[in-house]
């Protein structure tokens, strides 16, 4: 009575095969089975069942890969048993030993406490022992001893205080001028030195390990000076007409592998057409440091380490050359002092 | 091996530094200057494009200006003045003096004129050979250097031929 309204039949329910869509495929099947000649009964018996359950088969790349994954497992065991704890350990330590010491804290223990930066110049005053311990040169802030070169007066004996008129002063030079007296620029020499000890020193460290270094300049009043200057320097000089592609280009034009400099000093940034030389844009190209004399008209602004002066007179220039030419020897003969750990 | 040749875009540590974090460049092949630089960076970085600030660049003068000018209103330039030269020049000699009587005089141009006078009476004073070792002028360091040789050598050309 009360059941006559109920469903008869299976449970409908989704994802799950039923029985329409079996018939479905039943008469697919002896549709198929009609073309092929095999009987579909025996093939719809065994797909029901099966159609509940993941197929079993495993492709052969399937096969092949957990084989693999095996294998390699067995040699990550066996490589593990390698070796014990101790012995690792012990590796680890002796590969710690061979690091550098460039990226420690620099130690003050009373042993080396006379070896400290509170002298500027030590290394020939430090024992044996001691001298293992201090092997960076760049943790002090004057290893050369570059500020004893020169003293401010040696500057304005010299000139470099004077700069060109009014008229030719670059915008980028403003902060380093003192002022101008009746149309003649005058540079401040307190920046001035300041900035020419940290090229002096920067030029020294690079000597020190065995940098290349240029001194550039293509005035020609000047040639001989910068010339002699890095021949006593023991180091190299371009003096003369720039080739646009000395830096860019070089391996064609010297038709062979080329080492660049490590660094180029510019005894002046501005060729005879009183436009910035070539060599400052292309040594910024290139990633070479470069220290410029810079003088009222020319543009700090690519030279890393600029020193603002006079580049014009020959006393000053002078007064340079000499000045580069000793910071290059002082690095050099610290590097044949003290043995390289 | 690795390398950036934009100048325009950061400067030369920047491009390395960002080379070397991304793996373009290996640490063995780290230039020379890279530790250098880290130790000792220069005091402004070297961008390209770094605005710089508008300062005003002085006039430098000094309160022995107004004197100067007016000296020189009135006495014109002796002519190029030698850098080398150690003795004052007549211009600073007017200076020194003024500077010495500006006590007792309160007026400046009276003061001005008395200067003026008590340095012609000076002049007049001294012989003439040791004014012209004093002089400073560009020129006279020719003539006094032309003085010294036809002294020191004291050669007659006329004697020379006539021993002959």
């Amino acid at each position: 009575m009360e059941y006559e309204a109920a469903v008869k039949g299976r449970l409908k329910l989704k994802g799950t095969a039923n029985k329409d869509i079996q018939k479905k495929l039943k008469k697919k099947n002896k549709e198929k089975a009609k073309n092929d000649g095999e009987s579909s009964k025996t093939k719809e018996q065994n797909e029901t069942p099966q159609s509940y359950k993941q197929p079993v088969v495993k492709t052969k790349a399937q096969l092949k890969f957990e084989q693999m994954k095996e294998e390699q497992q067995k040699k990550r065991i066996l490589e593990k048993a390698s070796k014990t704890h101790k012995q690792r350990v012990e590796e680890f330590n002796r590969h710690l030993d061979s690091l550098t010491e460039h990226f420690d804290i620099p130690k003050v223990s009373p042993g080396n406490l006379n070896a400290t930066a509170l002298k500027v110049n030590q290394p020939t005053e430090l024992k044996e022992s001691e001298l293992k311990e201090i092997t960076n040169p760049l943790r002090f802030p004057d290893y050369f001893g570059v500020r004893n070169l020169f003293r401010l007066k040696d500057l304005f004996d010299a000139k470099v205080h004077y700069g060109h008129k009014d008229g030719t002063l670059h915008p980028n030079m403003k902060p380093y001028i003192f002022g101008s007296r009746l149309g003649h620029i005058i540079f401040d020499l307190d920046k001035t030195t300041e900035l020419l000890q940290d090229a002096l020193n920067f030029t020294a460290h690079i000597a020190y390990k065995g940098g290349i270094i240029l001194f550039v300049s293509h005035y020609p009043q000047h040639t001989l000076t910068v010339e002699n200057a890095a021949k006593e320097a023991g180091e190299y000089a371009h003096a003369r007409e720039w080739d646009f592609h000395l830096l860019t280009n070089s391996e064609k034009i010297y038709k062979g592998v080329t080492r660049l400099p490590d660094l180029i000093i510019m005894v002046s940034t501005l060729n005879p057409q009183m436009q910035e030389h070539t060599a400052v844009r292309d040594a910024a190209k290139m990633c070479i440091p470069t220290i410029g004399i810079v003088d009222s008209n020319s543009n700090p602004n690519l030279i890393t380490y600029p020193v603002p002066g006079n580049d014009d007179s020959p006393t000053a220039v002078q007064l340079y050359c000499n000045l580069f030419r000793d910071a290059i020897l002082l690095g050099k003969s610290k590097k044949s002092e003290i043995p390289s750990s | 091996m690795a390398s950036s040749r934009l100048e325009r875009i950061g400067s030369i540590y920047t491009r390395v530094r960002g080379l070397l974090r991304s793996g373009a460049m290996k640490q063995e092949d780290k230039p020379i200057w890279y530790d250098v630089y880290e130790a000792f960076p220069p005091k402004i970085e070297p961008f390209h494009g770094r605005k710089v600030p508008d300062i005003a660049v002085r006039n430098i003068l000094y309160p022995e200006d107004i004197i100067r000018a007016k000296f020189y209103e009135r006495y014109g330039s002796s002519g190029q003045i030698s850098l080398t030269n150690k003795y004052p020049t007549p211009c600073q000699n007017f200076l020194d003096k003024y500077r010495e009587m500006e006590k007792d005089y309160a007026d400046e141009n009276e003061l001005f004129e008395a200067v003026v006078k008590v340095l012609q009476e000076e002049k007049s004073m001294f012989s003439s050979n040791e004014q012209q070792s004093r002089d400073t002028s560009m020129a006279s360091m020719f003539t006094s250097v032309n003085k010294e040789i036809s002294q020191k050598s004291k050669i007659n050309i006329a004697n020379v031929l006539s021993e002959k």
